[in-house]
């Protein structure tokens, strides 16, 4: 199974620890929140709604080096929108791996 | 050059800003979580470019542009691939970068930028060297192995710290391990002033003063009573 990582940031940061750290601040205030209105949209059902928060919730993966699971989240993006949420599992399962590496942070 | 971010991710706008700051002579004047708050700064300041994020509640990226007279440049910064051929058919577009935005990614849409920029307007060259008349408009920092470049009018602060020194940005804060002296040296003395013995302070980005200390951004720098005079003697007061 593939893991997350923080090289994006650290590549990014480029040793200025001001910088990595502000960025970490901001992927793990950012984070619960997002999968939270994802979460919201899906208990309401409204998979429109959730498809704009999985679309948000993809570069976050993008962001700590989820390779595959940028791509399933690219296409349960698509199948939410067409009503669809056969992926559902899968995508929440790296939103679960996602959310357990940040709060380790 | 300046530019503003509309990007209603903060991780988007942070990662965006870091790119820029450390990437390019340009000043990241303004963010926004939401492109209809843009359009009145739009309205009302002259902005070189737009990091655009395509997807955002109530009103698109394309909808932001398509209610511009003069649109500034803008750059497209999405998760969506799918929106290239779209994007090219709005001049005003220079480039389509795809999140999480990689370097040499960004470098190029930057390229992109400074030649459209040259071939409408001024000639911009982003070389770092000052012409013989003309005071250097930046600085260059060691910070672990790289030279990175401040731009000094977003310079806000900097602050002596033991054998090292913290320079603000309006963006950025920076430690480098160097005297307050010598970067006094660099700093021009009509916009920076040395109001402490461990604080100089670009007088322009001064919100109020208070009896012994003065407000810059969110902080409080304290001013030697010795170096009140000639603050408020720089003030264009009433």
């Amino acid at each position: 199974m593939e893991r997350p990582n923080l090289n994006y940031i650290l590549k990014l940061s480029n040793n200025d620890e001001n910088v990595k750290l502000k960025l970490i601040h901001v992927l793990k205030y950012e984070l619960p929140l997002e999968i939270k209105d994802y979460q919201t949209s899906m208990y309401l059902n409204d998979l429109k709604q959730a498809a704009f928060y999985v679309h948000k919730l993809k570069h976050k993966i993008g962001i700590v080096g989820l390779e595959k699971s940028y791509y399933i989240a690219e296409a349960y993006e698509n199948e939410l929108q067409k009503n669809g949420k056969k992926l559902q599992i899968a995508f929440e399962k790296s939103l679960t791996l996602m959310q357990t590496f940040v709060n380790e942070l | 050059m300046n530019c503003i971010i509309i990007d209603d991710e903060m991780m988007a706008r942070a990662i965006i800003a870091q790119f820029v700051t450390s990437l390019t002579k340009i000043k990241v004047v303004e963010e926004f979580t939401n492109a209809i708050y843009a359009i009145k700064y739009l309205n009302e300041n002259k902005v070189d470019v737009v990091f655009l994020d395509i997807h955002m509640p109530d009103f698109t990226g394309f909808d932001f542009i398509k209610t511009l007279k003069n649109p500034p440049k803008v750059i497209l910064v999405t998760s969506d691939k799918n929106f290239a051929f779209e994007a090219f058919e709005f001049d005003c577009i220079v480039d389509y970068l795809v999140k999480p935005i990689n370097e040499d990614r960004f470098s190029k849409a930057i390229e992109k930028l400074l030649t459209r920029h040259s071939t409408n307007k001024l000639p911009e060259k982003n070389t770092g060297h000052a012409s013989a008349n003309q005071e250097p408009n930046e600085f260059y920092v060691n910070i672990g192995n790289r030279l990175i470049k401040i731009d000094i009018p977003s310079v806000t602060m900097v602050k002596a710290n033991g054998d090292y020194i913290i320079i603000k940005t309006d963006s950025t804060t920076y430690t480098v391990h160097t005297t307050l002296k010598k970067i006094e040296d660099k700093l021009p003395s009509d916009l920076f002033l040395k109001v402490h013995r461990s604080y100089i302070i670009n007088t322009k980005k001064i919100i109020d003063i208070e009896d012994n200390s003065v407000l810059i951004g969110k902080d409080i720098i304290p001013v030697s009573r010795g170096n009140r005079p000639e603050l408020i003697n720089r003030l264009n007061l009433l």
